[in-house]
């Protein structure tokens, strides 16, 4: 049953080259076999999700191999959530109305493929290698009108990401010299023998180093500078991909990493540190904003600064704190994206806009309310969540970075609700409709999304705690991918590791 | 040269590779040469890896008559350098497509010029 995992790369993988074949023979089969390959993708996903909520966890391994050898997959809640949700988002974001000569489908694929390979890949080059499917993809999207300008956006994303891919592999050849492994779980119980091992300076600095590189697509400090040019340059749908489903997908990366190797070590401090200039930077620039595209752009990084913090919390409650914010974020940024499209004028010429089409206006509202946090929707769980969170981790009280949060917030809240009065000022002579046609369906769904999730809060809550503690168990996750064999103290690993300890590479 | 100075020596190389090609990429005003830092930075990581790999006086862990060599260097590095050059040449074949494409259209692979195009198109854009 779980062997069937592989499909959900595979699958997307292997459609993404054959649509091109395949739209020059029937044009008609290849625009509907995109969307049914994604549709079989979800159903797929979900079977497996309802298989693993029931049996907890599972290791699969591929190809004839048994667990170690050969390449593994880790199935938990919170991944195998995420193939389903980007199945889902990739759907709603469909290009229904691209020319047929479009690569477009097929890099949607692609993105689909490479995006389930992060969700459950169970060891450090894998992940890379998904990584660089994901990112071709996202430049080949952000390309694909194949104008000067989105080419100039789609270059600036290239330079950026491929130097951020250079600087992760770096890191994670520093953690293969000083571990000797590529698997998660193994370079995990390699750590929980050498406590010293990932917080000398060459563990610390290859945490450093994947934090930047994946940190292009995090959106973190220091690596965001070409957030609000490719989002402002780049069609919306586009833009509510990059910030709804790549940067979570980067983020997943970090917390498996950060919390299989590297508890105890110090490196929880970089990512907060990192995570809250982030959310500092973040918010103030969307502050000074004077564009709707420019702030949802700075807004995220605010927001995924946010996450990085409630990842770096190591307890139960900010780790699911986090996973409700970047679900919130997932059903939200897409949305405001596309609403962003047509209002597109400086926010100072949206007076009144908001009357011309008072449903949509309504659902744009309860979007950025629950970004800002207010009760009782999504945000303003995640966020109390992430407060409790941070009040009760293990290291200091931490007031400073609940006063950084809150007012950060705060920040939040005075631009938004400062764009929001201007919406709703005196009615406007020339009324601009705030989405196009095609946008109607995929920002209804996606508000419906949001809706259904403030409803079920209580049933939700309690799979998000579930995921969290499954993220958080590094010796049930060592359990599924190390075999009872190679679990003591002495066995062929270690001699195997002993070797390359001294064979040297590091004083 | 003893082998410990040997792969620091590799380590030395190779972080400066890295650093000098995410020098030009950050300060290069014309494509291509940000290109050509992105490809020195690959170089660097990957001369890295090889450095990982190294053991004093082993051979290459090729088996030869179904015959493993007694000293071997670790092969796994090399088939992550085999992996991370393909990715590579294929990031930059496509970032060379696009730059081709974008000399086509905007006449300019001066990245300054192409900024400030794009930031007026942005507010043409608005204005219309």
């Amino acid at each position: 049953m779980t062997q069937q995992a592989i499909l959900l790369v595979l699958l997307p993988l292997i459609a993404a080259f054959t649509l091109t074949p395949l739209r020059r023979c029937n044009p008609v089969i290849a625009r509907v076999a995109g969307p049914a390959v994604v549709v079989s993708q979800v159903m797929l996903a979900i079977t497996l999700l309802l298989h693993i909520a029931q049996l907890g966890p599972e290791a699969v391994g591929f190809g004839g191999f048994s667990i170690p050898l050969g390449i593994a997959f880790h199935l938990d809640l919170v991944g195998m959530s995420l193939v389903a949700l980007a199945g889902v988002t990739l759907l709603l974001l469909w290009p229904w109305t691209v020319e047929s000569d479009s690569a477009e489908p097929s890099l949607y694929l692609l993105l689909l493929a490479g995006a389930s390979g992060i969700a459950l890949s169970a060891d450090l080059f894998n992940l890379y290698v998904f990584f660089e499917v994901v990112a071709v993809a996202s430049y080949g999207l952000v390309a694909a009108p194949n104008s000067g300008i989105q080419l100039y956006a789609s270059i600036r994303l290239l330079l950026f990401s491929a130097a951020g891919s250079a600087l992760a592999l770096l890191g994670i050849g520093l953690i293969y010299n000083l571990g000797g492994s590529l698997s998660l779980a193994h370079l995990g119980q390699v750590a929980a023998q050498d406590a010293t091992l990932f917080s000398s300076v060459e563990g610390l600095s290859a945490f450093t180093l994947i934090l930047i590189g994946l940190g292009v697509k995090a959106e973190l400090f220091p690596a965001n500078h070409w957030v609000p040019e490719v989002y402002g340059l780049s069609r919306p749908r586009v833009s509510g991909l990059l910030a709804g489903l790549v940067s979570k997908l980067a983020l997943l990366i970090l917390l498996r990493l950060l919390w299989q190797l590297y508890t105890g070590t110090g490196a929880e401090v970089i990512l907060l540190v990192t995570g809250l200039v982030t959310l500092l930077l973040g918010e103030l620039a969307a502050f000074r904003a004077t564009r709707l595209r420019e702030m949802l752009a700075f807004s995220s990084i605010g927001q995924l600064g946010l996450l990085a913090v409630a990842f770096s919390m190591g307890n139960e409650a900010g780790v699911a704190a986090g996973l409700l914010l970047a679900l919130n974020h997932l059903l939200i940024k897409p949305a405001l994206f596309l609403y962003a499209h047509n209002w597109r004028a400086p926010i100072t010429a949206l007076g009144g806009q908001a009357w011309s089409t008072p449903l949509a206006s309504a659902l744009f509202v309860l979007m950025v309310l629950s970004l800002m946090g207010i009760p009782p929707l999504p945000g303003f769980w995640g966020k109390y969540l992430l407060l409790k969170g941070v009040l009760t981790a293990p290291t200091l009280g931490m007031g400073w970075v609940v006063a950084l949060i809150l007012f950060t917030t705060l920040v939040e809240m005075i631009y938004f609700m400062r764009l929001l009065t201007r919406l709703y000022a005196e009615k406007s002579v020339q009324p601009i409709p705030p989405l196009s046609r095609r946008h109607y369906a995929p920002v209804a769904l996606l508000g419906a999304g949001l809706i259904a999730l403030t409803l079920g809060m209580g049933h939700v809550s309690t799979h998000l705690e579930q995921g969290a503690a499954q993220l958080l168990d590094r010796s049930g996750y060592r359990d599924r991918l190390i075999p009872a064999s190679l679990r003591h103290p002495v066995n062929h690993f270690q001699t195997h590791l002993q070797g390359t300890a001294r064979q040297g590479g590091h004083p | 040269m003893t082998p410990d100075l040997l792969s620091h020596l590799f380590s030395i190389a190779s972080a400066a590779l890295v650093a000098i090609g995410l020098f030009m990429l950050v300060r290069s005003h014309y494509l291509l040469r940000a290109l050509l830092g992105l490809t020195l930075m690959e170089a660097g990581v990957n001369l890295f890896l090889v450095s990982v790999g190294y053991r004093e006086g082993a051979a290459p862990p090729i088996a030869i008559d179904g015959q493993l060599p007694a000293v071997m260097v670790d092969p796994i590095p090399q088939a992550l350098i085999l992996t991370a050059i393909v990715i590579g040449v294929g990031v930059l074949g496509l970032a060379l497509a696009l730059a081709l494409r974008l000399h086509q259209s905007e006449g300019t692979l001066w990245l300054p010029r192409l900024r400030r195009r794009a930031q007026s198109a942005c507010s043409k854009e608005d204005a219309a």
